[in-house]
């Protein structure tokens, strides 16, 4: 432990700087999933919900004291702040620090738990050691009961990662990006099969844990939570189909709870990035997100989003109505008749108002008020509804003119989202009167400036 | 002047506190018998503007009536509905007491299918406030912050619009079961006490605020988890505006970061 060593000279203020600046690039902060009360004798407990704590200047949520174990790196990814071939300032914490760290925020209500990643220190499994002698330390010695998140890091022994996970709420391995080409040109120390690998052991393992669970009420829970991943977005020319596709993909045949999109940050300069003139494509993470949404929660496929003929997102529309736009043979829908899944896929009623309204039509037929004050969004729904028979206003159900009213109506959020840069470039077909959305090609040019 | 009495109303004015709204309830109810509970209104003290035709009454307040009331929501309605409306009675709204009254019209007619009868205004009225103090406990939850004090215990400042302290001591008391800690409300000048390993209570008495003595570490974690706060954000992507929407500006007036 030569490493740990050397740095213990260093006041514990500026490693908890190098160590969360080197973290604060994977997205995952959440600290949902599981259910658990808390025990005498131990401190934290964790809410299903997920609970955020504070809100960081670039809008993210704060729920987990995100760290590395240390930031030392044998591997050499090229989009990663912390690769080997990087000059930047190195430390590690030593697994008390971290201990102390985690209970003393606590206490204080800062955090729901702990997020711990790591460089890779000497090997995978050397490194992998080193985060479990932590959290057992927490879970044993400091008697820490809250949300414990925890990396599985790709080529670490199948041993150390199974009892880790006995300890750990949430597992995870970035899966970094969407396809076997990109991670061989960018991350040259990662294979597909060293980050799928683990990955199919965790579900397994979580799913062998449930059957036990079954029989022995008191087995210790492996990964209660669930295990995440996160895709880098932006770095390399993968389109979004390609995204949604592995995304979904992941959810149905290695049972993740998260997909996480992280906008690609040019934090290294190297030929095999692409560039990001006008910083990271949040516009874009934010229609990847959304679209992850209406996978898990609203019964779309991959497919029906998106296809070789039209591999991108459109960045100024939500997939939800940019997908009812396309399919207005479907609509307008009667508010007061359809079923619930019809109901979901009407842009401006979510799955909390489409509940709603099912309930509330059993006492009394509903009008727009009623809507309204149920939480649907009117603005957008309005194009896709009737009540009554009546639809809110007169309008023509055609494509073109539906489109730019819902994108009228969302610019204001959209600048909101993208901070500014990303959408006043997009913006300009508003000033040449494009009528019809753009395709992704067109708006690429633009954003890259070759209009 | 026989037709003018007919269209008399009735307000009945009641303390600001639970007891009290439901004894108003008990009240009211009894007067509107025969009467229908359309002229019938009830206010809270000190929100009275005096109207023409109105008869105004003073309710005291009944631990007995209230029980009452209370039972026959939970007994003849259903507990999911007594919940809703013991939230509703923790608003800061001036309406509330109103509110209820006539959302429990509505509930003793129709049964706990109430609950899904939105498009009914005094239902949603109710609906609105509990949403509101839900969300409000929900803030609080996330946004109170403790500090360490040198006796080793935690106190923490709120200063909520509705009444929501008892809606948050539970949780703190699941998830530090073995410390000592206050949560203290400025605004209301009360306080949920909890000893290490015990129950927890509400007091008036503030005899402990003339001594909170910080633990000497304390300053030392605050900087700290300023340092972690500040370096977590990607300087890439800032975005005070999204900060604001997600995080207003009146919740952070006890919290550490944004001190």
């Amino acid at each position: 432990m030569q490493e740990v060593i050397m740095s213990t000279d260093m006041t514990i203020q500026r490693k908890l700087e190098i160590l969360t600046d080197a973290a604060k690039y994977d997205v995952a902060c959440t600290s949902s999933g599981v259910d658990r009360k808390g025990k005498r004798g131990m401190i934290g407990n964790a809410a299903a919900c997920g609970i955020c704590h504070s809100f960081a200047a670039d809008g993210r949520c704060i729920s987990l004291l995100k760290i590395l174990f240390t930031n030392e790196c044998i591997f050499d990814c090229k989009y990663c702040i912390n690769r080997s071939s990087n000059d930047v300032p190195r430390a590690s914490f030593t697994p008390d620090e971290v201990c102390r760290l985690t209970i003393e925020f606590y206490k204080r209500n800062y955090i729901e738990g702990l997020f711990l990643s790591s460089g890779i220190l000497k090997s995978p499994s050397f490194t992998m050691e080193l985060i479990y002698e932590t959290i057992r330390k927490l879970r044993e010695e400091y008697h820490f009961n809250g949300y414990i998140h925890v990396k599985a890091i790709p080529g670490a022994d199948k041993d150390i990662i199974e009892k880790t996970g006995f300890l750990a709420d949430r597992m995870s391995i970035n899966l970094e990006l969407p396809t076997a080409e990109g991670l061989k040109n960018l991350a040259p120390h990662k294979t597909r099969k060293t980050i799928l690998t683990p990955m199919r052991q965790i579900q397994t393992g979580i799913t062998a844990n449930k059957n036990e669970l079954m029989l022995y009420r008191h087995a210790p829970q492996f990964v209660p939570a669930g295990q995440s991943t996160q895709m880098i977005v932006g770095a390399t020319p993968e389109n979004d189909f390609q995204l949604i596709s592995v995304a979904e993909a992941l959810y149905n045949n290695y049972s993740l709870k998260r997909v996480f999109y992280s906008a690609f940050v040019a934090v290294n300069k190297d030929k095999m990035l692409l560039d990001t003139p006008n910083g990271p494509m949040l516009l874009r993470e934010h229609r990847l997100y959304q679209a992850d949404w209406l996978l898990r929660f609203y019964g779309f496929n991959a497919s029906e989003l998106l296809n070789e003929q039209r591999p991108n997102f459109n960045v100024l529309l939500d997939p939800k109505a940019d997908w009812a736009v396309r399919h207005l043979e479907y609509f307008p829908v009667e508010v007061n008749k359809a079923d619930y899944n019809t109901l979901l896929r009407v842009p401006g009623i979510g799955v909390r108002s489409a509940r709603r309204i099912i309930a509330a039509r059993r006492s009394m037929q509903l009008g727009f008020d009623e809507l309204k004050r149920l939480g649907v969004v009117l603005k957008r729904a309005a194009y896709f509804i009737t009540c009554k028979g009546k639809m809110m206003y007169p309008i023509r159900i055609e494509e073109n003119s539906i489109t730019n009213h819902l994108i009228y109506d969302d610019r204001k959020k959209l600048l909101d989202i993208s901070g500014g840069n990303e959408f006043r470039q997009m913006s300009l077909f508003e000033d040449y009167n494009v009528n019809v959305p753009p395709t992704i090609e067109e708006k690429k040019s633009i954003v890259f400036g070759e209009m | 002047m026989e037709v003018m009495n007919d269209n008399n109303k009735v307000v009945f004015v009641c303390e600001n506190e639970f007891v009290a709204i439901m004894t108003a309830i008990y009240d009211a109810w009894d007067w509107s018998i025969g009467k229908g509970h359309d002229k019938v209104h009830i206010e809270l003290e000190g929100e009275r503007n005096y109207q023409l035709f109105t008869e105004y009454i003073e309710v005291k307040p009944n631990e007995e009536k209230c029980r009452k009331v209370v039972r026959s929501i939970r007994n003849k309605i259903s507990e999911e509905v007594f919940g809703e409306v013991f939230l509703a009675s923790l608003s800061e709204k001036k309406d509330k007491a109103d509110a209820i009254y006539h959302f429990l019209v509505v509930a003793f007619k129709i049964g706990s299918r109430v609950l899904d009868s939105l498009g009914n205004p005094c239902v949603m009225r109710v609906f609105e406030l509990v949403r509101y103090v839900k969300h409000e406990a929900g803030y609080s939850r996330e946004f109170l912050r403790f500090s360490k004090l040198s006796a080793g215990g935690l106190f923490a400042k709120i200063k909520p619009k509705n009444d929501i302290i008892t809606l948050i001591a539970p949780h703190f008391a699941d998830r530090l079961p073995e410390e000592n800690w206050i949560i203290y409300d400025e605004g209301r000048k009360i306080a949920v006490v909890h000893p290490r390993g015990s129950e927890w209570f509400i007091t008036n008495d503030k005899v402990f605020l003339d001594n909170i003595v910080f633990a000497e570490d304390e300053l030392e974690y605050q900087e700290l988890w300023k340092v972690f706060f500040k370096t977590i954000a990607i300087k890439e992507r800032i975005n005070y505006k999204l900060q604001r929407q997600v995080m207003p500006l009146r919740y952070r007036e006890n919290v550490v970061e944004f001190k």
